[in-house]
């Protein structure tokens, strides 16, 4: 059987020491993530039951959106251009590559892609809708047909980037319009213009590779 | 049930400890932990950041009690990818935590007392906190749990010096499911050294 010893002082070290380096060995946590673009998250959502292939032409602002903490009234804040240029231009590009047809909002679009863009801490998806009078006047309020909803954001220094395609078929008789697909982009909103760009045209172009839904 | 299971071990256990102290020892072990069942659907690294405490107590030749307490951390990332879930889809990195900290009390009995290197078998049963962090982008979801535990093990241990004894284990932990959180296990392999102290 085990013999039985006193334990002596030099043991009492070699305890300790024992414990010390075992804290050492499993103190070691990994540092994670490394780059900005390691925390960009991209999220789509649409409504399953609405028929996007009837629809083929479209509108889009020039600006984008600044939405605030504050309650809104009256005319909206833009996001500066030097974003809010690229971040048109990518809308653009994916709708033209899906097959949809650009037309001026007075052209009758089925349906109109509206950004808009977020730093505060809190941004909630269902904003007013006062917002976007300057563009397409109604005084509407939004609603996310079949159940869906996109999630809520809520993060501190962040940056979001919120696009709603907005189905325009029936606005003489409702008061909400459908949002029937939506898109958020969120992410640091730090570097420099040039970084944030090449990040918002990737981030842009992610949310339409994920929605094979919006293919004409 | 549970906590009358895990009362009756902890009094006999210090029923024993109070009768007549015959051999106890403390002992230190670094753990490696390898992430089994539900556990493994969430992170399936093996953890390198783990360590166990215990404390046994041997009140004749071959039967013995014991209490352990034991941390495991382990971590994973996963790879810029689009996760879809009915309509909703979710492109990110993802970074997975999961911290396991076992609380046990049982028994232990050592197959060859005298050998040189003691061969022994244990089971003990008690509580395991988890705690399951998700992160993808900024976001970040985190879910905890306290959960009955059982710990089967098998282990040899070998005498370095008087009273100093080199372990080697492996401890299987496997929980219960609570309302919230799926029952969790992994196998923790554990190597230390045990001090006798009288």
């Amino acid at each position: 059987m085990i013999s039985v010893i006193i334990v002596h002082m030099k043991q009492v070290s070699l305890y300790l020491l024992s414990g010390i380096l075992l804290l050492g060995i499993v103190g070691c946590e990994p540092y994670e993530p490394v780059y900005t673009d390691d925390l960009d998250l991209v999220i789509t959502n649409y409504t399953p039951d609405f028929d996007f292939k009837s629809k083929q032409t479209y509108s889009v602002p020039d600006s984008v959106v600044l939405i605030s903490e504050e309650i809104f009234s009256g005319t909206p804040q833009f996001a500066n251009p030097a974003y809010g240029n690229t971040i048109i231009a990518s809308i653009k590009e994916n709708m033209s590559a899906k097959g949809w047809t650009l037309v001026d909002k007075n052209q009758d679009p089925d349906v109109m892609v509206l950004p808009s863009v977020s730093q505060t801490t809190n941004f909630f998806y269902y904003y007013s809708y006062g917002y976007w009078n300057w563009y397409y006047p109604g005084g509407w309020g939004w609603y996310y047909p079949g159940y869906y909803y996109p999630p809520t954001v809520s993060s501190y220094k962040t940056g979001t980037l919120f696009l709603q395609l907005v189905d325009l078929s029936d606005t003489a008789n409702v008061d909400n319009l459908p949002v029937v697909w939506s898109g958020i982009v969120n992410g640091l909103a730090q570097g420099g213009t040039a970084s944030v760009n090449a990040r918002i045209k990737s981030t842009i172009n992610q949310a339409f590779k994920q929605s094979p839904i919006l293919n004409q | 049930m549970y906590k009358s299971i895990i009362a009756s071990i902890v009094l006999a256990f210090v029923a024993c400890n109070i009768a007549t102290a015959q051999v106890q020892t403390y002992g230190f072990n670094y753990v490696i932990g390898v992430p089994t069942g539900n556990k493994a659907d969430f992170v399936s690294d093996a953890s390198y950041r783990g360590a166990s405490f215990e404390f046994t107590y041997v009140p004749d030749d071959a039967f013995g009690l014991h209490f352990e307490a034991g941390w495991n951390h382990f971590y994973q990332s996963l790879p810029k990818a689009t996760y879809e879930f009915g309509t909703l889809a979710i492109t990110g990195k993802q970074y997975r935590y999961s911290t396991s900290v076992p609380i046990i009390v049982g028994i232990n009995y050592l197959i060859l007392p005298e050998a040189a290197i003691i061969p022994y078998v244990a089971f003990g049963a008690g509580l395991m906190y988890t705690e399951s962090t998700l992160e993808a982008g900024l976001y970040s979801i985190s879910r905890e749990a306290w959960q009955f535990a059982v710990k089967p093990e098998l282990g040899v241990a070998i005498q370095l010096t008087d009273g100093l004894y080199g372990k080697v284990s492996a401890k299987y932990y496997q929980t219960i499911k609570t309302e919230d959180v799926k029952g969790q296990s992994f196998l923790g392999v554990n190597m230390g050294l045990a001090f006798i102290v009288q």
